[in-house]
This record gives C-alpha cells, sequence and structure tokens, in this order.
C-alpha cells in the first residue's frame, strides 16, 4: 500500500510538473500566435488606411484637374472677351470717325478758347469715361466667373461626397447663359461712341448735358440690366447650392464622384 | 500480498485516468479560448481621414470654396453703386463752365 502511494504520489507530482510545462508552452506558443495574428490584422488596416488615402487623393486630384481645367477656360474667355471689346471699340471709332471730325471742325469755330479746350477734352472726357465704365462691367463679369468657378469645384466635392447636386447645375447653366448675354451687352457699350451735335456756341453746355445724360441712362442699363441679372444669377446659384445637405464638407474617401460637370 | 497489489494496481491506473481526463479537459479549454486580436485603437474616422486629407500636399485649398467664402466674394463684388457720382465728378464741372 504504501509502494502503491509513493507511485501515485510521484505520478502526481510528474503530473503538476507536465501541467505547469504544458501552461507554459500554451501561454508561450498563444502569445506567439497572438503576436501573429496581431501584425496581420495591423497589415491589412494599413492596408485598408492606404486604399482609403488612396481614393481620397483621386477625388482630390479630380477637384485639381477641375480647378485647372476651369482657370484655362476662364483666362481663355477672358483674353476672348478684352480681344472683342478692343476690336468693337476700334471698328465704332472708325465708323464715328465723320461724326467727329465734323464735331473737331465745328468746335474750331468757337471764339472761346476757353470753352474750346474744354469742350475738345469734355468729348474725350464722355468717351473714356464709357472706356471706364465697360472696362469695369468686364472685371465684375470675370469676378461673377470666379465665383462661379469656385462654385463649379464645390458642386465637384459635393458630388464626391454623394449629394444630389443636379438641380445646381440646371441653375449654374443659366448662370453662365447670363454670363454670355451679359458680355454681348457691355460689347454692345463698348462699340458706343459719344458724339456731340451743336448748333451754335451758346447752345454747347446743353449739348454736352445731353449727351453726358445720354451716356449715364446707357450705363445704368446696362448695370441695371444685364450685370445686375448676371449677379442674381449667381446668387441663385449660391442659395440652391446652400439647399444641399452638408455641401460644405469636404470629399472623404467613401464616395467617388460618378461624373464631372463641364 | 497479491490483494494488496491489485488494489495499487487500481489506484495508479484511476489516477492515470483522471489525469488524462485533466490533460483532455486542458487541452479542450485550451483550444476552445477565442483569439485575442490586436485592439483597435485608431479607427477610421472621418476625422482621421480628414486629417490625412489635410495633411496632403495636394495644392488645392479646403478652405476658400465653402459657401459662406462664396458668399463673401459675391458681396465684395462692385457692380457700380457710384456710377452717378463718378460721372457727375468728372464731366460736371467742365460742362457748368461751358
Amino acid at each position: 500500500m504504501k509502494k502503491s502511494l509513493k507511485i501515485v504520489s510521484k505520478i502526481l507530482i510528474l503530473a503538476v510538473f507536465v501541467w505547469v510545462g504544458a501552461g507554459a508552452l500554451q501561454a508561450s506558443s498563444q502569445g506567439k500566435f497572438n503576436e501573429e495574428t496581431r501584425e496581420n490584422l495591423r497589415n491589412q488596416l494599413n492596408q485598408t488606411r492606404e486604399t482609403r488615402k488612396d481614393a481620397t487623393r483621386n477625388v482630390l486630384d479630380e477637384v485639381k484637374a477641375k480647378r485647372e481645367e476651369l482657370k484655362k477656360n476662364l483666362e481663355t474667355k477672358r483674353e476672348e472677351a478684352k480681344e472683342r471689346l478692343e476690336t468693337v471699340r476700334k471698328e465704332a471709332q472708325e465708323k464715328a470717325k465723320a461724326a467727329r471730325e465734323e464735331f473737331k471742325t465745328k468746335i474750331k469755330q468757337v471764339r472761346d478758347e476757353k470753352k474750346r479746350l474744354t469742350a475738345e477734352r469734355l468729348e474725350e472726357q464722355l468717351n473714356r469715361l464709357n472706356k471706364r465704365w465697360t472696362d469695369h462691367f468686364t472685371n465684375v463679369l470675370n469676378r461673377l466667373e470666379d465665383v462661379l468657378a469656385k462654385i463649379e469645384i464645390r458642386i465637384q466635392k459635393a458630388e464626391a461626397n454623394g449629394r444630389d447636386v443636379a438641380a445646381v447645375k440646371i441653375v449654374v447653366e443659366k448662370a453662365r447663359a447670363a454670363i454670355k448675354t451679359a458680355r454681348d451687352a457691355v460689347a454692345v457699350q463698348a462699340a458706343k461712341i459719344y458724339t456731340v451735335k451743336f448748333e451754335s456756341e451758346d447752345k454747347l453746355r446743353t449739348a454736352f448735358q445731353a449727351v453726358k445724360e445720354q451716356l449715364h441712362k446707357d450705363l445704368t442699363a446696362l448695370r441695371d440690366g444685364a450685370i445686375k441679372t448676371e449677379r442674381q444669377a449667381v446668387q441663385n446659384v449660391v442659395q440652391e447650392l446652400r439647399k444641399i445637405k452638408s455641401v460644405d464638407e469636404e470629399p472623404t474617401a467613401t464616395t467617388t464622384p460618378s461624373s464631372t460637370s463641364n | 500480498m497479491k490483494p494488496q497489489y491489485q488494489k495499487g494496481n487500481a489506484i495508479i491506473w484511476i489516477t492515470i485516468v483522471v489525469i488524462l481526463v485533466l490533460v483532455a479537459v486542458g487541452l479542450w479549454w485550451w483550444f476552445s479560448q477565442p483569439i485575442a486580436g490586436p485592439a483597435v485603437t485608431e479607427p477610421l474616422t472621418s476625422t482621421d481621414i480628414q486629417k490625412d486629407l489635410d495633411a496632403t500636399d495636394t495644392g488645392v485649398s479646403l478652405g476658400g470654396d465653402t459657401t459662406a467664402n462664396i458668399q463673401k466674394d459675391l458681396d465684395a463684388i462692385d457692380t457700380g453703386a457710384d456710377l452717378k457720382g463718378d460721372l457727375d465728378r468728372e464731366l460736371d464741372a467742365d460742362i457748368n463752365s461751358l
């Protein structure tokens, strides 16, 4: 019996050693296993992050490309508008040459030299003012086009975020059409040459007053007509843009644009 | 002596069986444990992506084309409020002197 107990106690001690050894082995191998699993998951996570980063970069690259495209288009349009104004002004000056020569001939008959010089200066000043204001309206249209370009970038970003931008794109097209109409109206005004016709020296003041009124009337009509309409058209686009939910959110990698607006 | 020896044999076998059962239970417990993965301390929230986005050198301004900025740009455009004043200043004195 004693011998049996001795054998049993030895076996038990051996079992305890085996148990502890197995535990240590398990802890060690589980640790290794967990480390490998952790490494794999970390790699997967980094891969996912890189994929998302790439997608985000793609969206931004598209936005950048759109911005460059819009910038080029704007520069081309501006150059065209500038050349167009210069051409119509030259043509108008050619056409008004006879009327201006007639004014110059007639003004020479004015005896008062001071009045004569003032009248000559005024005639030039009227046309200079028309040029200044038509240039100003051209600049206004350029700025409105800049704003419209910014809006288009924002639309592209909203589209990249999966927002519905169909309605705002329609208003953008309307605003673009309004800009074209406004540029035409500016060209028409730029082509006008203001010449003064007067019967006699004592009617010079009334004649200039009438031409000044005409210039004011024409420029006001342009400002309150085509230019104001265009500005309102851009304002309408901004209002439509604001209706888009979270429109100011920058693009994320969750969605990509299905198409780009032109 | 013989019966004692038999009794001792039985105890040895019972002990071996018990140990084997315990080892089996231990192995079963070991393999039934769920694998613990690494703790995800950096979830990919939209804020994290935005941070990545901001850090990316794309040359794209991220703040210039918000609706508030667009509205500011639009408000800053002077379509020609002082048209009459400008014409009056530039012409009236000379016209009145005629």
